[in-house]
């Protein structure tokens, strides 16, 4: 459910309909209903318990590039690559003797420092531009990995010696592991969900909106995007650290396009500018990677096919058609283009939200 | 209007002068085509100057160089004495200058209110929280929402911006720069693209402005203009040709066979440069 | 001194490649503003057609001639089939894009394996000359070389000199004035799509004799000419010439003289770029 929408939306005939009350109770029963499931198959473990650890901890991923790319109208096809990141900034200390605790906090070090680094670059370009500075970024990151063999293991990769151990609790126990990752995942949605109802997730919304008219609302707009593109970076970043993990090694492959553009296909393919499209997305593509592909070896070949059809055909994301079905039920207006990706500013000349003909004398000043 | 010290602005430097904006030969061309040139005025504190000129005479690009989208090839711009010249939008947002678009450029898929609280915040320390509601901001939103009450959207808070009609999205363009509380606030064509009715609307709005606001507006609309400004300077192929009172720049016959006739044929569409059947371009 | 020379050929020559590979992609973008992220798989899958044909029939040119004009004939198929559907969305086409790699990807796995393949040269080509010098280098590479650059300046006089080449620029400036002139636009846009696409599949063609085909290679290549378009300036042809040749020699110097840290040649200039003229060396507005 966004939750940018008030939370009381009066149906046009001034009277609120039984579902439209009901409607606050949905999203916490919803929820409640979600953990559950999950937890059933995190508590029995096997294939399924593992797949849905590694759906929750793509989601985590996928979070990231729907807080950038739907809120923030910059859409990151490098947010593998920074899972990776978070990944080897665990597994490179540890491959040199480093316990768990200290590389976890040494592979949050080393991501933070990368996402500044970066995002000095990644706000000097917009749109069409951005989309692909970072899929140029993560293809270095990716090259890094293959290539700086002392560090990274080259091909073959690093393996996770020994998990963490939290008091009582021993992530070495798969199961005790999955649950953590349950708990992470609650708390990036709950931190997703915090900073969109925020004065920044609102400032972040219009300047995907008109950057322009921002700025001359007083803000300085690239300190906005800088700041989350670290985040969408840091959501990656911890992302990784629970998939090396809960994989126990990290290889070069994971940092790759075709990963690369499944985190982001994930995000767009459950809904850009929703809250639970990323993790939706999430689930869907893991079901085609790990479900599929068991009785279906062009499993890949469907999913691509299925993520073009949903471009063209219901560019909200799954999840934004959720509730854009919610919304008709329960007889309240529909929220007018507000989701998916054909609200992704594209850059070029000044983002002209609203206008027939472009003002051609606005040139961009480099600010 | 209610002036809240919700988010203080800070005051003005009080120029020497009681200059509010300045300009000293401002120029920009673009590959040759020079759009502005050499244009030299200054508006005193609290006056309110009117800018004429036909299509094409470089009004807008104007504007934008004295908003800091675009930036001068020659000539400086002061603000309140201040060297603005190269100054980002948004300093001197807080410095105290607003500005409202011709081609209207509310927030689109945000409502009326969630427009007007992204200006409540602007200059304000909050807008980088990342852990409030913005809806907690109470006395934000209370602001918000009185801003909007007094120019007509009262009813309409809920609606997105792109629900709105036009008149009413030239009403949200306008609170939207007033929400910042400006010292000098420019206005591209407010009424551009109205019916007459919405007209007179635009000129209450225009009439209920803080007496201290200096005030700088691009129309084409001699009624609007008349009664809303001191004076009136003219622009034409991008350089300033004459300015004068009111009555004076009604009597210029330069400035009369520039426009060669006012009626024009206005479009209603929204968003739309009017088309204009005003003059030969004197363009040739 | 000759190695050095021997190393600037060979950076020109992977130049020569990427050359291919990233004028088709930006024309593409510059006419169209579509970013085709399956250019690379477009390329690989030119660079196996060729090999398939060169098995088949035993003469690489036509192999190189049969990967362009099948390459020509898909671009024509998805232009009319997809792009047409998105209307001009520019961010919805780039991901429907995305969404092709995996399909080409997974079906040139299933028809052509995982092992890397490359494509054996004809005779005199697998040869080599002596230069100018007393430096011997291999004909196949020059070969690429003097293609690359008879192919640049076509394009150059195509897109110069022609009326054809008129209304593409035109059209990459004011596309619906290009329309009010009565031109078929659409024609025009298939035309464009379909030129890219024969590019990048004889740039496989010829990239399939020094770089391997593999399912990762259509990444690389991307990447190769998605830094060459923000270097050199998404949608300027000649931004893509100068583009290729920094990014080509230095990836190439790099990649001789220091291995581990060739992916930082890529690195630099992007970096170089994107901070001080982000628009690109040759761009034209801000991006």
């Amino acid at each position: 459910m966004s939750t940018h929408a008030p939370e009381t939306r009066v149906a046009s005939t001034g009277q609120q309909s039984f579902l439209a009350r009901q409607q606050r109770w949905v999203p916490l029963l919803a929820a409640l209903a979600f953990l559950l499931i999950a937890s059933s198959y995190l508590y029995r473990g096997g294939f399924y318990g593992q797949l849905v650890t590694q759906m929750l901890i793509f989601a985590i991923a996928a979070m990231g590039v729907g807080f950038l790319g739907g809120y923030g109208g910059m859409v990151s096809l490098g947010q593998a690559s920074f899972l990776g990141l978070g990944a080897y900034g665990v597994a490179v200390p540890m491959a040199d003797g480093t316990g768990p605790w200290t590389a976890v906090a040494i592979s949050l070090v080393v991501t933070l420092a990368v996402a500044l680094v970066t995002g000095l670059l990644a706000v000097r370009v917009r749109g069409i531009s951005f989309v692909i500075m970072t899929l140029a970024l993560g293809q270095i990151l990716f090259g890094l990995a293959s290539s700086w063999v002392d560090l990274s293991g080259g091909d073959n990769g690093l393996i996770i010696p020994v998990a963490p151990v939290l008091g009582p609790l021993d992530l070495n126990d798969p199961t005790v592991l999955s649950f953590a990752v349950l708990v992470v995942f609650v708390l990036a949605a709950l931190a997703l969900r915090t900073f969109v109802a925020s004065p920044f997730g609102l400032a972040l919304r219009g300047i995907k909106s008109n950057e322009q008219r921002l700025k001359t609302l007083g803000y300085a707009t690239r300190l906005h995007l800088y700041i989350s593109w670290v985040i969408s970076v840091m959501f990656a970043g911890v992302a990784g650290i629970l998939f090396v993990f809960t994989n126990g090694l990290i290889t070069p492959t994971a940092l790759d396009f075709g990963h690369n553009g499944i985190v982001t296909l994930m995000a767009v393919i459950g809904g850009l500018g929703t809250l639970w499209g990323p993790t939706v997305g999430a689930i869907v593509i893991m079901l085609f990677q790990n479900y599929l592909s068991l009785y279906f070896e062009r499993w890949a070949t469907v999913m691509g096919i299925a993520f073009v059809a949903v471009v063209i055909f219901a560019p909200e994301g799954l999840w934004g058609l959720v509730t854009k079905f919610a919304r008709r039920l329960t007889r309240q207006k529909p929220q007018p283009g507000q989701l998916g990706i054909n609200e992704v500013p594209v850059g070029g000349s000044a983002a002209e939200t609203d206008t027939t003909m472009p003002d051609p004398t606005t040139e961009k000043v480099q600010q | 209007m209610t002036t809240s010290t919700a988010s203080a602005v800070p005051p003005a430097p009080a120029a020497a002068d009681g200059i509010a904006l300045s300009v000293e030969d401002l120029g920009r061309h673009f590959a040759g085509v020079k759009a502005v040139e050499g244009v030299t005025l200054s508006v005193a504190t609290g006056s309110r100057l009117g800018i004429i000129g036909p299509n094409g005479a470089g009004k807008t690009t104007f504007f934008n160089m004295l908003s800091g989208e675009l930036r001068p090839t020659s000539g400086r711009i002061h603000l309140f004495g201040q060297d603005v010249t190269s100054m980002a939008s948004h300093k001197r947002v807080a410095l105290g200058l607003g500005r409202t678009y011709q081609i209207t450029r509310v927030l689109r898929g945000l409502t009326v209110l969630e427009n007007l609280a992204v200006a409540t915040h602007g200059l304000s320390r909050s807008k980088l929280d990342l852990l409030r509601p913005w809806r907690g901001y109470s006395s934000k939103v209370q602001e918000a929402e009185e801003l909007g009450a007094s120019f007509g959207l009262g009813h309409r808070l809920g609606a997105y911006a792109e629900e709105l009609s036009h008149g009413e999205v030239r009403q949200l363009e306008v609170c939207l720069a007033l929400a910042l509380k400006p010292k000098v606030l420019l206005l591209d064509e407010p009424a551009a693209g109205l019916s007459p009715a919405e007209r007179v609307d635009i000129r209450n709005l225009l009439n209920g402005l803080p007496q201290e606001l200096t005030l700088v507006m691009i129309e084409h609309d001699m009624d609007v203009l008349r009664g809303a400004v001191d004076d009136i300077a003219v622009l034409h192929l991008g350089e300033l040709v004459t300015r004068g009172s009111v009555a004076d720049i009604q009597r210029n016959e330069l400035v009369r066979e520039l426009y060669l006739g006012k009626r024009r044929q206005i479009d209603r569409s929204a968003g739309t440069e009017p088309a204009d059947t005003e003059g030969k371009a004197p363009h040739a | 001194m000759n190695q050095f020379i021997v190393q600037t050929l060979n950076g020109l020559t992977l130049a020569g490649i990427m050359f291919l590979v990233s004028s088709g992609f930006t024309l593409v973008f510059g006419v169209m503003r579509i970013t085709n992220l399956a250019h690379g798989a477009i390329y690989l899958l030119g660079g196996y057609i060729a090999y398939s044909t060169i098995q088949l029939v035993g003469n690489f040119f036509v192999g190189v001639i049969v990967a362009g004009v099948a390459m020509a004939l898909l671009g024509i198929v998805l232009e009319r089939t997809l792009i047409k559907r998105m209307r001009g969305q520019v961010m919805a086409e780039l991901l429907a894009t995305l969404g092709l790699v995996y399909v080409m990807n997974d079906l040139a796995l299933a028809i052509w394996g995982g092992d890397p393949l490359s494509l054996r040269l004809p005779g005199v080509l697998r040869e080599s000359s002596t230069l100018p010098g007393g430096i011997v280098y291999p004909n196949g590479r020059l070969f690429i070389l003097v293609l690359a650059v008879a192919i640049g300046l076509a394009l150059y006089f195509l897109l110069r000199r022609t009326r054809v080449g008129a209304i593409v620029r035109a059209g990459v400036d004011n596309k619906a004035m290009v329309s009010a002139m009565g031109i078929n636009v659409r024609l025009v846009f298939t035309m464009v799509f379909a030129l890219g696409a024969l590019l990048a599949g004889v740039g496989g063609a010829l990239g399939g004799t020094v770089l391997s085909l593999a399912p990762n290679a259509d990444a690389e290549i991307l990447t190769f000419a998605l830094v060459v378009v923000i270097v050199g300036g998404l949608g300027s042809f000649e931004g893509a010439v100068l583009g290729s040749l920094i990014v080509g020699l230095l990836s190439n110097y790099g990649q001789a003289y220091f291995p581990a840290l060739a992916y930082f040649a890529l690195f630099a200039p992007l970096v170089l770029v994107l901070l001080v003229r982000p628009q690109g060396l040759l761009g034209r507005t801000a991006a």
